[in-house]
């Protein structure tokens, strides 16, 4: 089996550094190290190899400096690798960095497998696995926990989704981006570095791969940014650098890629939805929607229109259930191109953040992953694109220089609004055709219990202020309700209240949901630190001068066993009032 | 046993008139995390009367001056961390809690110094100083927890005291306020003085019983720009527990750590770490820290340690030289003490540290005390510097307590017969004050009481900590 494992060099977590003597931000001491998640796909290709004989190649594009992260993957095993550098490489997007890879892997005869990391921990797309498997016209695995060859030669495959799992059977070649949880990297040995000090490293450039110049470097980035500000000073945002005018056409018209479960629409679409709203207000002509599956429950199209599309396009075919991206890309292609928009959006979930990469590498034009907020600059009618960057300290606004504009959206970060009002055009369309996926097995598993707590979207977590374990049940209901995990501090853990795997904190968990929602929890170091990187922190506590209303964006006073049953309630309530 | 008098409402309206409302608390509840550390035996829990948390040096001298006027008794607290019970106030009274006084007064990177208050995270410092590429070398392995206030009381060690020490190397002054008021300063940012008898070092080490520090001068280094961790799994203990001699003295290298974990440690490190090291069924695991300012010069000296390993009779050796995989390592070596803690809270738990050289002998004995008595040990440790934390549970805990002081005495006469002592850097505080004349002579423990007498002659100051009854 010949596999090639795409690796990184990014900064070490925590170390974008300020110079005390400049005040700016220095880039030149920074330790440089391997993306934490590769050593993941490193693991992956080296067991393969265990098992199944063959070869692995690595590859990175970056500064000469990434010399040594490949070094390392020799050291753990890989046979074989090459750095891709060179000044014509330098700022290069998620685009333009896939064309080069894929460009280098393009040449390369009979490859099995690609594998590459979930993300960087410096950029935080997850852009780059979906966007190489376009170029290359693979299949895309995103998110995969389980990967082994079967007997009979093909890829056994098992990714993760919000509902569940899939498992899927394939026969080579493929390109998968793994998780966290699929394997424990091993460390290198002696010898391995010993031997791996006599390799030599293939340097590649610009001539030496069969790439379109105009698709690499800063020239062949589709995406600038324009500005970043930090989160803490508002309106104190340092300008970067400006935009280079582009030429807009007529047609302004955003659509939103929806998804569908089970027959019904995902309220991750509707948030998406939202976001086309707020644009339409600020000169948008229309909101397009474009939903694809086998089967859709009487009322959703009614439903969708109601929470604001204007135009909403059905395709109605089974593959789209099959979560096979590569084939379910070309039939969403078609009907970009028919409709032209000017703007294309869809929540970042793990069929977004797949999907949305791979028509983005398509189209030829940029993606900005993980948006929180959206603006239309009044200057020349281009989407504003704001998203968090190094580790949510700093707000970046995003350009695109080509068309379409394409973004994915935070789940849970805009309120879908239902207009019972509202009205739209809904156009079906039943395409009969049997599409063939290359699937040899396609098995979706529904298990909404399985929330990891550190991949959880959001956490509840408790404390030693709930007083008893029947108390603590609260935190529980309101995770249920929420679809989120439950995290608890240690003085609860210590209680018995909960199981240790539940601790987060220094001594337990690290975890970044989008939000953390915690009650009677006092706020202590050793708790923040397994913490306070999340998206938004909301605390309910009873003390006004506790510690945790310092890191909370929304700061609740008063007491917990009071506090948890309404808002427990109030979600019933709701929900309830949205099916009508 | 002097007599402490007990908080009244005016003393409460006294403390609240010098650090405000807020600074001031009586609360049950909020009283209860101060009644402990983290020393995991449940009889040593004790209640304050009421906890002050202090802005300024000022407030405490007003505080001290009142308390020992009253003879109100004072148990300073930094994090809590500790594990002799040196925070827990044994006769209730005032807690006096320095988190708030947790500024970075100063870094002068000319002279290499920096000037801190006592309630500083410790980790703190350095994340301070590396943009200065420099770095505090004296931090122990809570660093994420503890108040260098503690680790100045405690002298705390790390994972790297072999080379680098431990906290009393690189305090080079400190301010504190005395049991009756008054602020002293000895030592400053220098780094030789013998201009006076070592007040600067009698504060470290002293855990709270001769004064309250408020200010401290500690010596900085360049931040070592390389580093690399090496992992080394054997089946025969006794050339790991022989490595201090085999690469200090015979080869005369000095890396940063020498870490030792035995099996039983490591089982406990692995369920609550969720990891495991390569070979977990090892008889143990060796864990080297080499470190210095030139990738190459590093890569030569784990080659060099990394062969000799191998030649000892390690199964593997392992090299970390990047961020995530030393973390990796260093977090199952890390968990090991709250994984005990959880697990074994009736635990004996030693700190005790011995000459080097003797450690063969000494794990040799604890194994045969272990059949005596039926135990089972886990050890870990700082096995570089002769420090290795020993627990002995009983694994029948029916008979534990009339076992475990038999148990103490034997363990602990070994140790003092290998020219050991009674702890290495935990401290002797309130859980192993009865020990001391194990270690100590009448006489020497007589000094140590007239020493403290100079200092604090009502003994308001920590009180039932360090010296026997
Ligand atoms: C080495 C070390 C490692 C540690 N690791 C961790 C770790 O991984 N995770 C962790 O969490 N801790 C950890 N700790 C412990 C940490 O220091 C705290 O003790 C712990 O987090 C406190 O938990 P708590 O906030 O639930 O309890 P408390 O600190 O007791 O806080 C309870 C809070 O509840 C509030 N409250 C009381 N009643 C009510 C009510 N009716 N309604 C609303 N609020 C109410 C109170 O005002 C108070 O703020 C560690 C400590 C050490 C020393
Ligand atoms: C998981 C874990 C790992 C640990 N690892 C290590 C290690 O590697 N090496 C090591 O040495 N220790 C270690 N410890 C023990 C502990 O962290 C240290 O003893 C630390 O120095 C205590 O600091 P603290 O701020 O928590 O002090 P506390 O526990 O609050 O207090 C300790 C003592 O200091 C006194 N004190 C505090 N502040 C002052 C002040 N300003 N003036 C006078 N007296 C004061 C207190 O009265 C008390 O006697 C570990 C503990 C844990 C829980």
């Amino acid at each position: 089996m010949k596999i090639v494992v795409c690796i990184k060099q990014v900064p070490e977590i925590g170390e974008a550094r300020i110079n005390p003597v400049t005040g700016t931000l220095d880039r030149s001491e920074v330790p440089l190290t391997i993306n934490p998640i590769d050593l993941h796909a490193l693991e992956l290709a080296l067991q393969l190899k265990e098992q199944n004989g063959g070869e692995i190649l690595v590859i990175s594009m970056g500064p000469g400096s990434a010399e040594k992260i490949l070094r390392e993957a020799l050291a753990l095993g890989c046979d074989d690798a090459r750095l891709i550098t060179g000044k014509e490489f330098a700022a290069s997007d998620t685009y333009a960095t896939s064309s080069v890879l894929a460009g280098a892997i393009g040449i390369l005869p009979a490859v099995d497998l690609v594998i590459a990391g979930e993300k960087a921990i410096d950029g935080d797309t997850g852009q780059i696995g979906p966007e190489v498997a376009a170029f290359l016209d693979l299949p895309i695995f995103s998110y995969v926990i389980d990967f082994y060859l079967t007997p009979n030669g093909h890829f056994h495959i098992e990714r993760l989704t919000e509902r569940g799992s899939q498992s899927v059977e394939i026969d080579p070649p493929c390109v998968v981006t793994v998780t966290k949880g699929i394997n424990v990297p091993r460390f290198p040995t002696l010898h391995g570095k010993r031997k791996a000090r006599q390799k030599i490293i293939q340097i590649l450039d610009a001539s030496s791969l069969p790439i379109h110049r105009e698709r690499i470097g800063l020239e062949g980035s589709p995406t600038r940014v324009v500005k970043v500000e930090n989160v803490q000073v508002e309106r104190k945002g340092i300008i970067l650098r400006d935009m280079d005018e582009v030429e807009m056409e007529n047609s302004v018209e955003v659509l939103i890629l929806g998804e569908v479960f089970e027959g019904k629409v995902e309220q991750t679409t509707f948030q998406a939805i939202a976001v086309g709203q707020i644009l339409h207000q600020k000169g948008i002509r229309k909101v397009g929607v474009l939903l694809g599956s086998g089967h859709l429950n009487d009322g959703e199209l009614d439903k969708t229109i109601h929470y604001g599309a204007d135009e909403l396009y059905y395709l109605e075919n089974p593959v789209f259930d099959s979560l096979a991206y590569h084939v379910t890309a070309r039939l969403i292609l078609q009907k970009v191109n028919f409709l032209r928009p000017s703007i294309i959006l869809a929540a970042a979930t793990s069929q977004g953040t797949t999907l949305m990469p791979y028509l983005a590498a398509k189209l030829h034009t940029g993606l900005t992953a993980d948006c929180v907020s959206f603006d239309i600059d009044p200057r020349d009618g281009k989407l504003l694109q704001i998203r968090p960057a190094i580790g949510g300290n700093i707000m970046a606004t995003i350009k695109t220089r080509t068309l379409p504009q394409m973004a994915t959206i935070r789940p849970n970060t805009f309120l879908a609004n239902y207009f019972p009002q509202h009205l739209g055009r809904i156009t079906l369309e039943k395409d009969p055709t049997n599409y063939q996926t290359g699937f040899l097995k396609n098995q979706l598993r529904k298990d909404e219990n399985s929330l990891d707590l550190t991949e959880a979207r959001v956490v509840c977590s408790g404390g030693r202020g709930l007083k008893n374990a029947h108390n603590f049940t609260l935190v529980e209901q309101l995770a249920q309700n929420l679809g989120a995990a439950v995290g608890a501090s240690r003085a609860a853990v210590e209680q018995g209240w909960i199981s240790y795997p539940h601790q987060v904190g220094l001594s337990g968990k690290t975890v970044s949901p989008e939000v953390y929602i915690c009650a009677g929890i006092s706020g202590a170091l050793q708790h923040l630190a397994g913490m306070q990187t999340s998206g938004s922190i909301v605390a309910i506590n009873r003390d006004p001068e506790a510690q945790i209303f310092r890191v909370a964006d929304l700061g609740l006073v008063g007491d917990a066993c009071e506090i948890l049953p309404l808002i427990i309630d109030g979600l019933n309530r709701r929900k309830k009032h949205v099916r009508v | 046993m002097s007599e402490f008098k007990k908080i009244s409402s005016q003393d409460i309206t006294f403390f609240r008139s010098v650090v405000g409302e807020q600074g001031v608390t009586t609360e049950p509840e909020a009283l209860k995390n101060y009644s402990r550390d983290e020393t995991p035996d449940p009889t040593l829990r004790r209640f304050p009367e009421v906890v002050i948390k202090p802005h300024e040096t000022t407030e405490i001298q007003a505080i001290m001056h009142y308390c020992s006027q009253n003879t109100i008794a004072v148990t300073p607290r930094g994090a809590g961390s500790g594990l002799s019970g040196g925070a827990i106030p044994a006769r209730g009274g005032v807690v006096l809690s320095l988190e708030r006084m947790n500024r970075i007064l100063e870094v002068d990177h000319e002279n290499l110094m920096v000037v801190v208050e006592p309630g500083v995270i410790t980790n703190e410092i350095n994340r301070k100083l590396k943009p200065y590429h420099l770095f505090y070398a004296g931090y122990p392995m809570s660093l994420e927890t503890c108040q260098i206030g503690g680790n100045i009381a405690e002298n705390a060690g790390g994972g790297k005291a072999v080379k680098y020490g431990v906290t009393g190397t690189y305090v080079r002054g400190v301010e504190f306020v005395t049991a009756s008021g008054e602020l002293l300063k000895f030592g400053g940012k220098i780094f030789k003085d013998v201009s006076s008898y070592d007040i600067v070092h009698l504060l470290v080490g002293s855990e709270g019983t001769l004064g309250i520090v408020t200010r401290i001068y500690l010596k900085v280094l360049p931040l070592p720009r390389a580093r690399a961790v090496l992992l080394a799994p054997f089946d025969d203990p006794a050339p790991a527990l022989h490595l201090p001699v085999t690469i200090l003295s015979e080869m005369g290298m000095t890396p940063a750590s020498i870490e030792y974990m035995n099996h039983l440690s490591l089982e406990y490190g692995y369920r609550f770490s969720n990891h495991t090291y390569p070979f977990p069924e090892a008889s143990c695991h060796i864990l080297l820290e080499i470190d210095g300012q030139e990738e190459e010069v590093v890569y030569r000296e784990y080659d060099c340690l990394g062969e000799r390993l191998f030649q000892e009779g390690a199964k593997e050796v392992f090299v970390a030289d990047n961020a995530v995989a030393i973390e990796d390592i260093w977090r199952i070596r890390r968990a090991i003490p709250e994984a005990l803690h959880l697990a074994l809270p009736q635990e004996i738990n030693e700190d005790i540290s011995v000459p080097v050289a003797s450690i063969p002998e000494l794990v040799t004995f604890v194994e045969h005390l272990g059949q005596e008595f039926h135990l089972i040990s886990p050890i870990y440790g700082h096995l570089g510097d002769g420090n290795l934390h020993i627990t002995l549970a009983g694994s029948q805990n029916d008979q534990w307590e009339e076992k475990e002081p038999l148990i103490h005495e034997c363990f602990y006469s070994k140790v003092a017969s290998l020219g050991g002592v009674l702890s290495g850097e935990h401290g002797v505080g309130f859980k192993r004050r009865k020990y001391l004349p194990y270690f100590y002579h009448p006489e020497e423990i007589n000094l140590l009481r007239r020493l403290k007498a100079a200092f604090d002659p009502q003994g308001i100051l920590n009180p039932d900590k360090v010296l026997p009854d």
